[in-house]
């Protein structure tokens, strides 16, 4: 009988001479791996919690979970948002066992005590049975919250770096999404909510990969078709991808690309879109406004994902559960004051597109969960190539430069390895007009 | 407002007070004890002797003081009805009751005056049942949050679409419900399947609204505890510098 190897196990090939890029599926499966990911990454980076425009009233409150956590997502009586841990620092019941809803004070069912939105816990029944000098606790917090442009990120490492300094060159991603709306962004109300069979790293992988979009998608292009859009495949090739420092990654589409999947739009629909860019070019100017007419998907690390495309806006969250089980919530990012009728066309590609039930996401959720499943085999076929795009001057979209960008961050918290940065010529310039500051705005970190 | 527990019934105690309005009878039940909060009720001057006791019952049973009394009669301007419930409201402040430790209720009639306390005062909440002015009447800007229970008949539903629209922009929360197959005495409870459930849930919902709104009296321990805190320049734990 031969003795398994002790050999520690390899997880990421980067072989740049060949060149190749590969990840050990073994990691997909692992659950020590799990167990890795959820004390070096999901314990001591920035989670996205939810968007402030989910809570639009004093008291308003949604309850999320994050690495693991179950957290109270709440706008305070005086209009700050807090997050708290769905802890009674009592005996341990859960505060809050609504997903959503308004509330000033959230009363624990094991033992009655009850908490304000500011965490205080205001009243204890009969609670001269402790004393006068009890020390009265309120709702426990992660030690770090902050936000960018309507992002609310927590952090359970005290000693995280500054948000702004984590999001890194993605803060131009979010800024390109966020400057579409005069007002401001605004969350839809509802969620799409679903759960993949798969590892959870195969949603990051699948959510800015544009190689896969012709052939897993091709019953969606098929209706988008048949609806009477003519689809313009050379504008499936203008696209580029890129890295964004930290493990953030984008592939980004080129100029009127963002509406190139959906369902065409009504002329009046289009009309209005077209006057809402027009009106923002003397905002921004025309080289950021054209950027932002792009399609872009964005993942920001390590499970926050952005997408701009299908003339939508959905942010995707991606929760571990297991190795091979994940929960994915979507909400949709919306200009609030556009029209009723561009409204309903984007809320249908949105849809479509996206929902758990619609003609793209579902294939998504097939792929991975067939992947998953072949991984039992990942002994006799240990590696997966994420090599595409390694030898182009400057990777596009359907490149996999956003994934390796991920994956190598992912190596060095998971296994200490740190591994260079692809050398790439940089972008065109259609992919880095700047914003001008042309009129007075409210936009701040 | 049915209990599986029996309860000794309380005897409200009766007295008049006068409002800047005129000299009103009103009906109080006082609790001993630590009680949760102060609920004032508005109802009909016949509602005094007939729907409030049970009521004001009922409000006990969940620790709330109560004072009930008709704010004003027919004739009288909204700035004249906010002045009444003012009025009313030094009757609780009399009893150490904070604003903020008091919801306002109001049937029929003086729902109408419940939304008027909402949009005049900071209370801890405000509750209209079945009110009737409500939604063909201005609507204030609330600054306490706010419920209207409303029976379906009778209910045009489109003017139920323009004030849920026109509170959407409130500061202030509010919900609006209306019972399918109601009609506008809902809450009084109904032998049918559909009345009984609407007097059922609306009863849940006051309690509710009224629960997770009104700030709870500290209790003496409570109130040693907040003074041995050191001030703070904002009384918000830390949380993210980028709001």
């Amino acid at each position: 009988m031969t003795q398994p190897s002790s050999r520690p196990v390899r997880y990421i090939d980067d072989d740049r001479d060949l060149p190749r890029f590969r990840v050990n599926r073994a990691a997909m499966v692992d659950p020590d791996v799990f167990a890795r990911e959820q004390e070096r990454i999901f314990d001591k980076v920035w989670l996205y919690v939810g968007h402030e425009t989910e809570l639009t009233k004093p008291n308003d409150f949604k309850t999320r979970t994050v690495a693991g956590r179950p957290l109270i997502f709440a706008r305070d009586r005086r209009g700050v948002v807090q997050v708290w841990v769905n802890s009674c620092p009592h005996r341990g019941a859960m505060i809050c066992r609504e997903p959503a809803g308004n509330a000033r004070f959230m009363t624990c069912f094991y033992h009655g005590w009850s908490f304000d939105t500011s965490g205080r816990l205001v009243s204890v029944p009969g609670d001269t049975a402790y004393g006068p000098d009890f020390v009265r606790p309120g709702l426990a917090a992660p030690p770090q919250v902050d936000s960018y442009r309507g992002f609310v990120f927590v952090s359970f490492n005290p000693d995280v770096e500054p948000l702004a300094d984590y999001l890194a060159e993605a803060t131009e991603f979010i800024d390109l999404v966020c400057d579409q709306s005069e007002s401001g962004m605004q969350v839809l109300e509802g969620t799409h909510e679903y759960s993949v069979k798969a590892n959870w790293k195969l949603l990051v992988e699948n959510s800015y990969d544009g190689y896969h979009a012709v052939s897993t998608h091709q019953r969606y292009f098929e209706m988008v078709m048949a609806s009477g859009a003519e689809l313009d495949a050379t504008a499936l090739g203008d696209s580029i991808g890129v890295a964004l420092g930290n493990g953030h990654a984008a592939s980004v589409g080129g100029p009127n690309t963002g509406g190139m999947f959906g369902r065409p739009l009504s002329a009046a629909a289009q009309a209005e879109r077209q006057g809402r860019f027009e009106s923002l070019r003397g905002r921004h100017g025309a080289a950021w406004v054209d950027r932002m007419t792009g399609a872009r998907n964005l993942v920001i690390f390590p499970n926050l994902v952005i997408i701009d495309l299908v003339m939508g806006v959905v942010i995707r969250k991606i929760d571990p559960v297991r190795p091979d089980y994940m929960e994915v919530t979507a909400w949709e990012l919306v200009p609030p004051e556009e029209g009723a009728e561009l409204r309903k066309q984007r809320l249908d590609n949105f849809l479509t597109f996206w929902g758990p039930g619609g003609l793209a996401s579902p294939d998504d959720v097939e792929a991975l969960e067939t992947c998953q499943r072949s991984f039992a085999a990942h002994r006799e076929l240990p590696w997966s190539d994420v090599s595409r795009g390694m030898v182009s001057a400057v990777p596009l979209g359907s490149d996999e430069l956003q994934m390796r960008t991920w994956w190598r961050r992912w190596n060095e918290l998971v296994n200490d390895e740190v591994l260079p940065p692809e050398p790439h010529d940089p972008p065109g310039d259609r992919f880095r007009g700047e914003r001008l500051e042309l009129q007075d705005q409210g936009t701040s970190v | 407002m049915e209990s599986d527990v029996s309860l000794p019934r309380i005897e409200p105690l009766r007295s008049t007070r006068d409002l800047p309005t005129g000299t009103v009878e009103v009906a109080e039940i006082r609790l001993s004890g630590l009680p949760r909060g102060a609920v004032l009720v508005l109802c009909s001057a016949a509602g005094l002797d007939t729907h409030a006791p049970e009521l004001m019952n009922a409000l006990a049973e969940h620790g709330y003081e109560t004072l009930a009394a008709a704010p004003g009669g027919p004739g009288l301007t909204e700035p004249e009805l906010v002045a009444a419930i003012d009025g009313l409201l030094v009757v609780l402040t009399e009893r150490g009751w904070q604003r903020e430790q008091v919801g306002v209720i109001g049937y029929g009639e003086a729902g109408r005056a419940a939304l008027l306390a909402a949009g005049a005062m900071r209370l801890g909440a405000a509750v209209s049942v079945s009110p009737s002015g409500v939604l063909d009447g201005p609507v204030p800007t609330l600054r306490t949050p706010w419920l209207g229970l409303f029976g379906e008949l009778g209910t045009p539903p489109e003017a139920v679409a323009t004030l849920r629209r026109l509170l959407a922009d409130a500061p202030e929360f509010s919900r609006l419900v209306v019972y399918p197959g109601a009609d506008a005495d809902f809450f009084r409870g109904a032998a049918d399947a559909l009345g009984h459930a609407a007097s059922f849930d609306s009863w849940q919902r006051v309690v509710e609204w009224l629960n997770v709104r009104v700030v709870p009296r500290p209790s003496p321990y409570a109130e040693l505890w907040a003074s041995r805190q050191e001030p703070k320049p904002s009384d918000h734990p830390r949380q993210g510098s980028a709001r």
